[in-house]
């Protein structure tokens, strides 16, 4: 039956209550409750569906203020950043991305059942996204322990002893950083009158053993890193930024799973929310997606800085 | 029988479009009315009825009221001497931040909306309920443990951060219950996030047949503004306490400057909440003055597109000023600029409100309830807070005020002499709609006085202490100062009485009370057509608007006598009314 | 003005927004100004695979340097941030159907964004700084510099007193209890 088919028919046989009626299946058609406050589904279809937004626009800000902190220092230790973020597995960080974007697909395809009234397919769905963000949690809980491992926890802090293991499982290459060239972000100030206290230019002696190529405003240059006490105290500012925002993230991953776990316990129970009613599941979808969408950008943020 | 607007004892308004043929509007109290639907604790409990929650609201915010003012008594009491009466430094610090914690999160945030606008805002757009009356209870529910944990953490032990929590010493050095506290505010923060969520679902999608927006009162164009700021705001203080936090508990640090970070990051961030936040406290109570004024003047009020506009404007432009708190850090030079002049802007748009208000008032016919009284209070208070945050917006004369008390003078007016004064004349303007009863006007109108002389006394001699020079946040200070310290106090004790006096005859009138009737201040709005107390569901059927917000029809000179102003009343000529 | 808004933000009774979920890959369903319309599966397999591809071409921006072919080293940043924002709007679009919804939730999915460019003005103020974030270990006896050059750094030396110049007057005596100056 076409979607519209089976709203119109839940407007015309929908029972106005306080949540305790169970409508009859009228075949095929579903007949959410509709609540008292509302005059018909589709006034109450749409209010879930502003209300679930608003919601979002809340978590866009909660994440925004970290990403804004993150540009923030990106742009004032660009060097710090592109040194420490080497700790980081990519392979492992691609992995996740996958999983998750692999499971927005999942979700949304649970939502699909739903609304077509596909029980089992439902809750299939629902338990391969679920699957999915499990094998996400489980990656992140590899890569924090091996962080506490190597020692880059900001409680317990040591930089030498994980640059140093760094150095051994790479035969001592040091990627991007060993070129000493890195991106640089000048203030008004400095592009102005071509003064800058941070940045280093070719000429200045501590761009040393460094490979020469054309200086423009936004190039700095650095040796490689000697001041182990400057270096540590930076990259566990990223760090710190780092265990803050995959952190917050994976909490919402969490809550997802409960209220994913909790959609499947109910269609299992053939409850009205889920049989007689998809906005529960859309709306679950929409925030499925709004945490799919912050590791999109958290992932080239913290991972792929080049 | 003189059928005034304001004679309480006149006959009630013959029933029209609250109830139907059948069961016309009562005289008197409703046999049936959501008050006495049901007397468990547990139905009050576990109602999603959105005025018992405004009435839950009410006593919670009512508590936190008198608890931050009780701070507030002591730090006034302290300051009565140079060397200090009471506290030591550390505990006075502590006792500054409580109140300022419970008053700015746990009072002013909530008031309005939670209490005034969960009640109102069903009755005024013709809806049965909010959109969410479950996450209504929730937000009630967050708010009461975010509340409890507050005072919890600020009762044993203390905050001595200041409620701006300023960071490192209250990410690293402090020793006192900083995290126990945000966690608390973190979740105070969410019950308004679900209440601004509620608003703004239910303004947008359930209005009655035939109001539209700009036939809505400007209370609702108040709260829906207030509820944009909650949403875009409210989120980023969540998160930038939550840092806080986890660097006090997981050593996580992202403002330590020893690891590179900046504290100031932590006050650009934690600003860009609490400047949208200030106008969360005004907001809602200039919608209430709009309301007060109107009714009280019978006039329509002026230039309604103006001020509906302007309280969107307020919200949007106050998320573009955050920087004017931070013009004595190291905040660079261009951006304190770019800051001051854009708080400069922000102000045109409240000055807008205030010039219409007063063109409301000029030419209508103006009665001097209490309720007029307390909003009148608002015009000159909220001028006085808002033009002398002027002199902080300019970067010079900021340099030297700022961190005295020409600033907690400055938010003083606007936050207990306008916010509060708008919340007090909106209880009372709405008291006869929630419980059905009047309070006694006299002892109203005395206190409205009382509260007004002791507001100015206290906080005026703040300006000029703050203009000579005496910092803000001191436990002791040189004993120049020491005039205006204890006028300051003086005043205090005369606004307590101001604020305690209503506390008594409210609760009186709710037993020895007259009965109020559905319209006693022949005010227009949908929640006077329905009775006092209103009826579990609002209304008994659907309410269809044909009429412009604030429809006062013009007086009749010919008789001298008010004419009935609502136009869901009967027009009744001279001769029925003299009759 | 009535009118714009009263189709975006709807009169009563009539949610506004008039559902345009005419885009490739929806059902064949009416128009209704008050109807959600939703994607069919095709249109979601298709979204999938297209951030598939987009996920591969950050990765290998990654190893790609393309800072070769224009002189801005954060290009690299530019250009995955394009791509992630690409992403996003795929996402947003198809799978959270912004486009089959009424014009408020556009609306509404907007300003989230929209708010978030507000709070970069916090850059007025971090790009405009004279002064470095942060503690310069490395540099402990800093020397703020300006365009004219190194100023020398000098110990403050009270200017030699003067008979009868105030400097050398009696100090009168502290008064009882008096605070420092505020800070």
């Amino acid at each position: 039956m076409s979607l519209r088919a089976v709203t119109a028919a839940a407007s015309a046989a929908a029972t106005r209550g306080n949540g305790d009626h169970h409508a009859d299946d009228h075949g095929g058609v579903m007949t959410p409750t509709l609540y008292h406050q509302f005059e018909d589904v589709e006034q109450q279809n749409e209010s879930y569906l502003v209300g679930m937004w608003t919601f979002l626009v809340t978590e866009i800000m909660f994440f925004g203020a970290l990403f804004m902190a993150y540009s923030i220092y990106r742009t004032a230790y660009p060097a710090t950043f592109l040194d420490a973020h080497k700790f980081l597995s990519i392979p492992l960080g691609t992995v996740n991305t996958l999983a998750l974007l692999t499971s927005s697909f999942t979700m949304v395809m649970a939502v699909n059942a739903n609304q077509h009234k596909k029980k089992w397919s439902l809750i299939n769905w629902l338990g391969v996204t679920i699957l999915l963000s499990c094998v996400f949690l489980g990656i992140k809980g590899i890569e924090y322990t091996t962080k506490i491992h190597e020692g880059l926890y900001p409680g317990s802090f040591n930089y030498a002893r994980a640059n140093t293991m760094y150095l051994e499982h790479h035969d001592g290459k040091a990627g991007h950083e060993a070129k000493g060239i890195y991106p640089y972000f000048p203030s008004v100030q400095e592009l102005a009158t071509g003064y800058s206290l941070n940045r280093i230019t070719p000429e200045d002696p501590r761009a040393v053993g460094v490979e020469q190529t054309p200086a423009g405003p936004f190039t700095s240059y650095q040796g490689a890193p000697s001041d182990v006490e400057y270096w540590s105290k930076r990259a566990q500012l990223f760090f710190s930024i780092y265990f803050a925002m995959t952190g917050l993230h994976a909490v919402h991953i969490i809550i997802g799973i409960l209220m994913m776990g909790t959609l499947i316990l109910l269609a299992l129970k053939n409850h009205p929310y889920i049989t007689q009613d998809y906005m529960p599941t859309e709306m679950i979808g929409l925030y499925w997606h709004f945490v799919d969408i912050v590791w999109i950008f958290l992932f080239p943020l913290m991972y792929l800085i080049s | 029988m003189s059928v005034s607007a304001f004679d309480p004892t006149g006959e009630p308004w013959p029933d029209r479009g609250g109830g139907n043929a059948a069961e016309p509007v009562e005289v008197g109290i409703p046999r049936v009315n959501y008050l006495n639907a049901d007397h468990t604790i547990k139905s009050w409990l576990l109602t999603t009825d959105h005025k018992r929650i405004g009435i839950l609201y009410l006593i919670s915010i009512s508590v936190m009221f008198l608890l931050g003012g009780l701070s507030a008594a002591i730090v006034r009491l302290q300051l009565t001497a140079p060397s200090g009466l009471l506290l030591s430094a550390e505990a006075y610090n502590k006792m500054f931040s409580s109140h300022g914690i419970i008053m700015v999160f746990l009072f002013l945030v909530p008031s309005i909306p939670a209490t005034l606008g969960n009640f109102l805002l069903p009755l005024m757009v013709g809806a049965r309920d909010l959109a969410f009356p479950r996450l209504n209870l929730m937000s009630w529910y967050l708010f009461i443990a975010g509340g409890l944990l507050t005072l919890g953490a600020l009762t044993f032990g203390g905050v001595e951060t200041g409620w701006t929590f300023y960071t490192p010493y209250s990410s690293i050095y402090s020793n006192s219950n900083v995290a126990l506290a945000i966690v608390g505010i973190f979740l105070a923060g969410f019950s308004s996030i679900a209440t601004a969520v509620n608003f703004i679902v239910t303004i947008h999608k359930m209005r009655a047949p035939g109001l539209t927006w700009f036939r809505l009162p400007l209370f609702i164009w108040a709260m829906y503004a207030t509820s944009l700021i909650i949403i875009l705001g409210t989120p980023v203080v969540a998160i930038t306490l939550l840092l806080v936090v986890v660097e006090r508990v997981f050593h996580i640090g992202i403002f330590s400057p020893e690891l590179g970070g900046d504290p100031v990051l932590f006050q650009h961030m934690f600003w860009f909440y609490s400047h949208p936040a200030v106008y969360i406290m005004i907001l809602p109570s200039m919608g209430i003055i709009s309301e007060v004024i109107a009714a009280n003047s019978k006039k329509r009020v002026f230039g309604y597109t103006f001020v509906a506009f302007s309280s969107v404007a307020i919200a949007v432009f106050g998320f573009l000023v955050w920087g004017h708190h931070m013009f004595a850090t190291t905040q660079s030079m261009y951006a304190s600029m770019v800051f001051s002049v854009l708080s400069f802007l922000v102000a045109i748009p409240s000055a807008v409100k205030v010039f219409n208000w007063t063109a409301t008032v000029y030419k209508g016919s103006v009665e001097f309830s209490a309720t007029m009284i307390y909003a009148l209070g608002f015009l000159g208070l909220f001028t006085i807070g808002g033009l002398t945050g002027l002199y902080l917006a300019s970067l010079a004369t900021d340099i030297h005020l700022t961190a005295t008390y020409f600033i907690v003078a400055h938010f003083h007016y606007i936050m207990v002499g306008g916010a509060v004064t708008g919340y007090l004349a909106g209880l009372h303007f709405w008291w006869p709609k929630m419980t059905g009863r009047l309070y006694p006007e006299f002892w109203a109108k005395l206190s409205a006085i009382i509260l007004f002389v002791g507001f100015n006394l206290t906080f005026f001699p703040q300006f000029v202490a703050g203009y000579v020079g005496m910092p803000r946040r001191y436990a002791f200070y040189a004993p120049e100062y020491q005039i205006w310290q204890v006028l300051s106090s003086a005043g205090a004790s005369v606004l307590a009485v101001g604020m305690l006096i209503p506390v008594i005859y409210l609760l009186w009138s709710l037993k020895y009370g007259k009965i109020a009737g559905a319209n006693p201040w022949g005010a227009v709005g949908l929640e006077w057509t329905t009775s006092s107390p209103p009826p579990t569901t609002n209304f008994h059927e659907v309410p269809v608007v044909t009429w412009e917000a604030y429809e006062y029809h013009p007086i009749h000179d010919d008789d001298k006598d008010l004419t009935i102003p609502s136009p869901t009343a009967p027009e009744v000529t001279a001769e029925e009314r003299k009759a | 003005m009535n009118n714009t808004m009263a189709v975006t933000f709807g009169t009563a009774r009539n949610p506004g927004g008039d559902g345009h979920g005419g885009g490739s890959g929806h059902g064949k369903r009416p128009h209704d100004g008050t109807f959600i319309q939703h994607p069919t599966v095709g249109l979601y397999g298709i979204t999938y695979l297209a951030l598939l591809v987009l996920l591969g071409v950050t990765v290998g921006l990654y190893y790609i340097d393309l800072s070769k072919f224009v002189p801005w080293h954060g290009i690299n940043l530019l250009i995955a941030m394009v791509v992630a924002v690409v992403k996003a709007l795929f996402v947003i679009r198809n799978f959270m159907n912004v486009q089959g919804s009424t014009k408020l939730v556009w609306l509404w999915a907007a300003l989230g964004f929209i708010w978030l460019v507000l709070m970069s003005g916090m850059f007025l103020d971090y790009r405009t700084r004279t002064n470095p974030l942060g503690w310069q270990p490395e540099r402990p006896n800093m020397i703020q510099t300006g365009p004219r050059g190194v100023e020398p750094h000098v110990e403050y030396q009270p200017a030699p007193a003067q008979p009868g110049s105030p400097a050398t007057a009696p100090v009168p005596p502290a008064a009882a209890g008096e605070a420092s100056p505020a800070h």
